[in-house]
């Protein structure tokens, strides 16, 4: 008699599998923390909405870059409108909206929902989380920080005629583009990460962000303006510009800008006795013109030396540090 | 090697709550129930077992490691489920266990194997693309379970798993904890508060109350020392009872007239028609009946002060 054949296809349920592969222990959950955070400020595994902000800002950020990149190849790299050393000035209104944006989703979601009762009970510390997180941020930054400055040095690179002496000529820039991305990153990431983990509610961790960053400098430069030499200090308010004056001091452009260039400033003729209207008003245009041209920021008023914002920089991100390890040590899990 | 054993484990909290007091255990592997009310100190003794909280004094070693010293080697052989909702609501069942694998330090490949076929073993195989905001509870308590088991533990430790689920969802959940611990192989250390829940499911029980152990024993001699002889009698009730307990029976009076004796290792029968002859009453009812475990704790010998709190 032949054997019935088998039936083909069946699926054998094989049970419950142990397993006795490689574990990565401590330093592996660290590691997926990690890259799990990284994966989360740009919205990666998040559904298609929430990579919206972070491409979109990332674009914004760019876009000047992109502009003087042109500008370079145009004019032979005689224009200079957007510059390595005044470029984090210009888009700190994009870093405080992608800080505000992207830090709560962090840290926020993992308190509310209680999702950290699961992390510690892995095998992992709470600072290994904390570091984790505020390594993610911090990474993500230096990334956006560097891009347009990579841009930048691309459109030199193709604008010059000869591209090795150009590249030579930009080797001293190198590492004051790396270590003024590296200070931002790290003190950005810190703060917003503190920010966001004290505050626990998504909104209201945005809200206080935004405020920090970006309400706080136009708070405090009228007070500095106004009083430069008793409230010169409240610049060191705004961790916006306190990264302004690092990267200033970094990128070794002297706290006061230099002189105007004295050819522009041929005395004016004096007005003719019956000078109509229109000679007043283009008198008046010019003067104010000079006038705007020579008031000096809120940073060259309160002139402070750079190491006092390094010392600033490192305070604050040493201030976050401890506000953390407390935070995070008071949570019940 | 004893799964688990303390030896006066103390901890007191800041506010002067004493949650455990000078507990001293040893436990073998297997399916652990560890009951008590509300507030017993169930939760705070997993956390030590977890190495998350510090004992105030005494000492505790799991595995063979000791607890409050190497918390994260400990917690790495360790699957947990707080009582709580603990899940993020927009994340896939898929993503959320294999990024626990993966935190829980397995390599990427085998944390995506091992998280689809945890979520096939509690049974959200089809569900585990959507998002866990939108599941029930008895997903959500799936998913937890998934969690806790895709690294392969060889402890799962469970903080009340049925709370919220409706009878179906407990039943499903205590026979995955049953598997969980007779198929996998995998010891489960079981906290809640509903007693003839747990019963269904241990091996060995242990009780505990404001910190104190009450008893701690197997599910068999809970269950012989549970076996109750029922009777009923025609005449003079409290006066039969009274002659059964001088006669050296452990007789008390149940609901209606009804007289309740513990069964434990002797055999009452004898004494019970001899009694009733002697004394001419007529016996109407003499039944065997399973007594619940609450009402052991209620009559525990142990000699604890709050034993009638522990079923309370």
């Amino acid at each position: 008699m032949p054997q019935p054949e088998p039936a083909a296809g069946a699926i054998y349920d094989i049970g419950y599998q142990h397993y006795d592969g490689k574990r990565l222990g401590r330093a592996g959950a660290v590691r997926a923390l990690y890259f799990h955070g990284l994966r989360t400020v740009f919205g990666i595994g998040r559904g298609g909405r929430a990579k919206i902000p972070p491409i979109a800002l990332i674009a914004i950020m760019v876009i000047p870059a992109v502009i003087q990149a042109a500008l370079a190849g145009l004019g032979n790299g005689q224009i200079q409108v957007f510059t390595h050393e005044g470029y984090f000035r210009t888009t700190v209104w994009i870093f405080g909206l992608f800080c505000a944006f992207q830090t709560p989703e962090l840290v926020t979601g993992d308190q509310q929902y209680r999702v950290l009762a699961l992390y510690f009970s892995r095998a992992v510390l709470r600072s290994d989380y904390v570091l984790a997180r505020v390594g993610a941020l911090a990474t993500a930054l230096f990334i956006v920080a560097l891009l347009p400055h990579f841009v930048l040095l691309m459109g030199d690179y193709f604008a010059a005629e000869h591209v090795g002496e150009a590249i030579r000529k930009s080797l001293p820039m190198i590492p004051r583009i790396l270590g003024a991305a590296f200070a931002i990153a790290v003190l950005l990431a810190t703060v917003s990460i503190t920010i966001s983990a004290i505050i626990r509610r998504r909104p209201f961790a945005t809200a206080a962000i935004l405020a920090l960053f970006l309400l706080a400098s136009a708070f405090v430069a009228p007070l500095v303006m106004s009083r430069p030499d008793k409230l010169r200090y409240l610049v060191l308010a705004s961790p916006m510009m306190v990264g302004d004056g690092l990267t200033t001091w970094v990128f070794d452009t002297t706290t006061v800008r230099p002189p105007v260039d004295t050819t522009e400033w041929v005395p004016l003729p004096p007005l003719a006795p019956g000078a109509d209207s229109a000679a007043i008003a283009a008198r008046r245009a010019e003067m104010r013109r000079r006038f705007r041209r020579r008031r000096p920021s809120v940073l060259e008023t309160a002139n402070l030396p750079g190491v006092v914002y390094l010392a600033t920089t490192v305070g604050l991100i040493l201030l976050g540090a401890g506000v953390l390890t407390l935070r995070y040590r008071s949570i019940e899990t | 090697m004893p799964l688990l054993s303390t030896f006066e484990l103390t901890k007191r909290y800041p506010g002067g709550v004493t949650a455990l007091d000078g507990l001293t255990l040893e436990l073998e592997p297997g399916i652990i129930g560890l009951v008590g009310a509300n507030g017993a100190g169930k939760s705070t003794f997993l956390k030590i077992m977890l190495g998350l909280l510090a004992p105030t004094s005494g000492s505790l070693v799991v595995l063979d490691i000791d607890a409050t010293r190497n918390g994260p080697e400990l917690r790495q052989f360790l699957g947990y489920i707080p009582e709580f909702d603990c899940l993020p609501p927009d994340q896939t069942a898929a993503d959320l266990v294999t990024h626990m694998a993966r935190v829980s330090g397995l390599p990427a490949t085998a944390a995506r194997e091992r998280a689809a076929e945890m979520l096939r073993h509690v049974g959200l195989y089809d569900e585990r693309y959507r998002q866990i905001g939108g599941y029930s509870t008895g997903m959500k308590q799936r998913v937890k379970l998934a969690q806790a088991l895709v690294h392969d533990p060889k402890l799962l430790l469970l903080d009340e798993p049925t709370n919220g689920l409706d009878p179906a969802g407990r039943a499903d959940m205590l026979d995955l904890i049953r598997r969980t611990g007779h198929e996998f192989g995998i010891s489960v250390i079981v906290a809640s508060h509903l007693l003839s829940e747990i019963e269904q499911v241990c091996d060995f029980l242990v009780a505990i109350d404001a910190g104190h152990l009450l008893r701690a024993a197997s599910i068999e001699t809970f269950t012989r020392e549970t076996e109750l002889l029922v009777v009923e009698v025609v005449g003079d009730s409290e006066a039969f009872r009274q002659s059964l307990v001088a006669k050296g029976l452990a007789a008390r009076a149940g609901v209606g007239g009804s007289i309740l004796i513990a069964l434990g290792d002797g055999s009452p029968f004898d004494v019970v028609r001899d009694t009733a002859a002697e004394m001419g009453v007529g016996l109407m009812r003499v039944a065997r009946r399973r007594d619940r475990l609450e009402d052991l704790f209620q009559a525990a010998p142990a000699g604890a002060d709050g034993a009638t709190n522990a079923a309370a």
